[in-house]
């Protein structure tokens, strides 16, 4: 055998595991932005939909993003995938698939961000099945499988756009139908902290995210000619480092604290709005991307809070505002020959005009507008399934570990007030 | 200050309560308005306190001060206010001690049912930190400097700011002179004490922008006792300290250390701008939580210049402050 070939395949495994490691990180980076007597459920249902994920990609999924594409809108062949002889991308299919499903398992657990705190676990089931069945492959089908978008020329390197403002617009939808969670805002709209309860969660879930995106990114190679996968690991490094830091002096001068929330999405921010550009951009530019990124976030926050609109988990700031910005990043910062050597143009900065710009920004409006409207109806369809979204009152007071589950994340240490909701009248 | 024996005026302590209500009004917008007519309701309900306890318990067993402290001591009470008080009395009897500690509940109680919370940190005359001879007083203090915790020196400022309200003022004053001797006589403890309130909260952004709560129901609001008064506060009382100057109020500390420290002068108005500032939102205050927000978006634009340099004064007034402290170690 190749051994070249056997490299590509074991680089691309590597890079799912780490993929599938960071699932680890949400588990950590949601449990500990959210309440202690919902730590167990936010922990749970990541497993579980991954699970979900898992087999609905497999099912009809990854047919419809690499399926032949009827009229460059969706795949319709591959269903049920499990031909070993199969060669795609230069590697074994089966490689090649079990990394695709990775990403579409990530995609689906930023939806969930959106559902925080709030949603009935049917809710949970139902959507990830049509979430990982109708939204997420068509949008990767448009832009990484012969859709329309990859006809124009797009660059979204591994996914900034596909994985990562998709789950951010099915949180929004979900979000808007959802609405705030009991005691977030005043009467006369001003916000309330509700804090998360373990911070070192947060970010020790970021640290792990942080790790796993070297094979989200790296192994966006798909293979390991020239080493190139170290060039994307370098920029994804250095445009976490600046999105952390910036978004730490922002939140310094402004708020005169350096808020550690803000700092660890400001990181989130960079590796999502890198993941596009990864391929195609400097390391200098990676930092001024990364950077942005950081800066967006925060304000982003401010602007969704302000607005009355509950992102317990800031899926909406972190991978949306930064996956919109890391998408159009490309058409500013990349260079002639990353662009030649990965697909699409020079961006701005580089000769290239508006033609990259422009297929970027078609493509954020594009693919933000399905994602927003198919989520959206999918989410009533969820709704009229099974009556309701969201838990009741009682429920969401006495937190979903009891409601949904029937035990505790945390048994020895939820107040007696908490407990006692669960025995009241 | 008024003898006990005249008072008091009610027969309840709802009636003082609506009294207050009554009058306060009349008050609000004037600091030192509202705060004789603080000083008057307080001293109506202590003497109410008195007269129910020399009931039970018989006549007071020994002449005794009663004092106030934190906003109360300073005479810059907002219109709502919590308790922070405390008693001195003559002679070392432990049967006085009794007596008086009970006083110092039933004040308690009187002063919470007339509308002043209790304090949080439990400076209130009921407890046995804060209600002793004048002996025991500077034992206490005693106690307190040599400890030297943070805490500990926390209490002795806190002390500092006592003024009597009612009874016989010299049983303060000996004790506050005890207190400056001993500051005197220690050229670190100063030092130690302008460290214990040097954290100053940041009253604006990198930006310039003043700083407001970012969540809860006071969202936009400027907390102007913690970002704006403290720094003035802080630090006339320390050089009221260095100078042993018995006048509590911060304004007057000001005017009597002006002459000798020629920048804390140009200090004085910015501190009644903010003092004004507070009283001019009284209608917005409905209860002791409310009290020190200021609703910065109702705010011109000049009127914001105006409190961002007041808020640069303050921190300034304290730094320079902090600097002749730390020169006097030397």
């Amino acid at each position: 055998m190749d051994p070249i070939f056997l490299m590509n395949n074991l680089w691309v495994i590597m890079g799912f595991i780490l993929v599938i490691l960071m699932q680890g990180g949400f588990i950590l980076l949601e449990a500990g932005s959210t309440r202690m007597k919902n730590a167990g459920h936010i922990a749970g249902k990541t497993i579980f939909t991954l699970g979900i994920a898992s087999l609905v990609f497999w099912a009809v999924g990854y047919g419809f993003v690499y399926g032949t594409s009827a009229g460059g809108v969706i795949g319709v062949s591959d269903f049920f995938f499990g031909d070993f002889t199969t060669i795609f991308d230069g590697l074994a299919g089966s490689v090649d698939f079990i990394f695709q499903l990775a990403f579409a398992a990530i995609a689906l657990t930023i939806a969930f961000g959106g559902f925080a705190e709030r949603a009935k676990l049917a809710a949970y089931v139902v959507f990830a099945v049509l979430f990982s069945a109708f939204v997420y492959p068509v949008v990767a089908h448009w832009v990484w499988g012969s859709g329309w978008i990859a006809a124009l020329g797009k660059q979204d390197f591994a996914g900034s756009t596909v994985v990562h403002l998709t789950g951010a617009m099915a949180a929004f939808a979900a979000t808007l139908l959802l609405k705030p969670r009991i005691g977030k805002f005043n009467k006369d709209g001003s916000p309330n902290e509700l804090a998360g309860h373990n911070q070192v969660y947060t970010a020790l879930g970021v640290l792990l995210l942080w790790v796993g995106w070297f094979g989200f990114n790296g192994a966006s190679t798909f293979g390991v000619d020239d080493a190139f996968f170290g060039f994307a690991i370098l920029n994804t490094q250095l445009a976490a480092a600046a999105g952390a830091v910036a978004a730490l002096l922002i939140a310094w001068a402004a708020l005169g604290k350096a808020d550690v929330p803000t700092m660890l999405n400001g990181a989130l921010a960079g590796l999502v709005a890198i993941t596009a550009s990864a391929a195609f951009v400097e390391p200098w530019a990676a930092v001024i991307i990364g950077a942005v990124g950081g800066l967006a976030v925060f304000y982003s926050m401010k602007f969704f809070e302000k607005k009355g609109i509950d992102d317990p988990i800031f899926a909406l700031s972190v991978h949306g505002a930064a996956g919109i910005w890391g998408t159009l990043s490309t058409g500013f910062f990349a260079t002639p020959e990353l662009a030649a050597m990965n697909g699409g143009q020079a961006g701005l900065f580089y000769g290239g005009g508006l033609t990259q710009l422009g297929v970027q920004f078609i493509s954020v409006a594009a693919c933000g507008l399905f994602a927003f409207i198919a989520s959206y109806v999918l989410l009533l369809v969820t709704r009229s399934l099974i009556g309701g979204l969201r838990v009741s009152e009682e429920e969401e007071i006495m937190g979903l570990d009891i409601s949904e589950h029937g035990s505790y994340g945390y048994p020895e240490s939820i107040s007696a007030s908490v407990k006692k909701v669960n025995t009241g009248a | 200050m008024r003898n006990v024996r005249s008072l008091p005026s009610y027969q309840t302590y709802d009636e003082i309560r609506w009294n207050r209500e009554r009058e306060y009004k009349q008050a609000a917008d004037n600091i030192k308005r509202l705060n004789d007519a603080h000083d008057r309701w307080m001293t109506e309900t202590i003497s109410l306190a008195v007269e129910k306890v020399e009931r039970e318990q018989g006549r007071v067993p020994a002449p005794f001060t009663f004092v106030v402290m934190g906003s109360a001591g300073r005479r810059e009470q907002a219109i709502w206010s919590d308790q922070d008080h405390g008693l001195i009395f003559m002679g070392s009897n432990m049967m006085y001690k009794e007596y008086f500690l009970r006083l110092g509940e039933e004040i308690r109680e009187g002063m919470a049912a007339v509308g002043y919370p209790r304090c949080e940190g439990k400076v209130m005359a009921s407890h046995p930190r804060w209600c002793h001879s004048a002996g025991e007083w500077k034992e206490q203090i005693d106690d307190w400097i040599q400890k030297d915790e943070w805490a500990t020196l926390r209490h002795l400022l806190t002390f500092i700011d006592a003024r009597a309200l009612l009874g016989e003022r010299m049983l303060l004053n000996r004790v506050k002179s005890y207190v400056f001797q001993q500051i005197a006589g220690n050229p670190c403890l100063l030092g130690r004490l302008a460290e214990n309130t040097s954290r100053l909260q940041q009253a604006t952004n990198a930006f310039g922008k003043l700083l407001t709560e970012e969540k809860g129901p006071y969202t936009g609001f400027l907390h102007i006792k913690d970002v704006g008064l403290f720094p003035y506060i802080h630090a006339m009382r320390l050089l009221a300290m260095k100078e042993g100057i018995h006048e509590t109020s911060t304004l007057e500390r000001m005017k009597q250390t002006a002459a000798q420290y020629p920048f804390v002068h140009a200090k004085i108005q910015p501190f009644y701008t903010l003092l004004n500032l507070r009283a001019s939102f009284w209608e917005h205050h409905r209860t002791y939580e409310d009290v020190h927000y200021i609703p910065v978006r109702t705010l011109s634009k000049d009127r914001k210049k105006r409190i961002k340099t007041a808020l640069q004064q303050g921190k300034q007034l304290f730094q320079q402050t902090k600097k002749v402290i730390e020169s006097g170690e030397k």
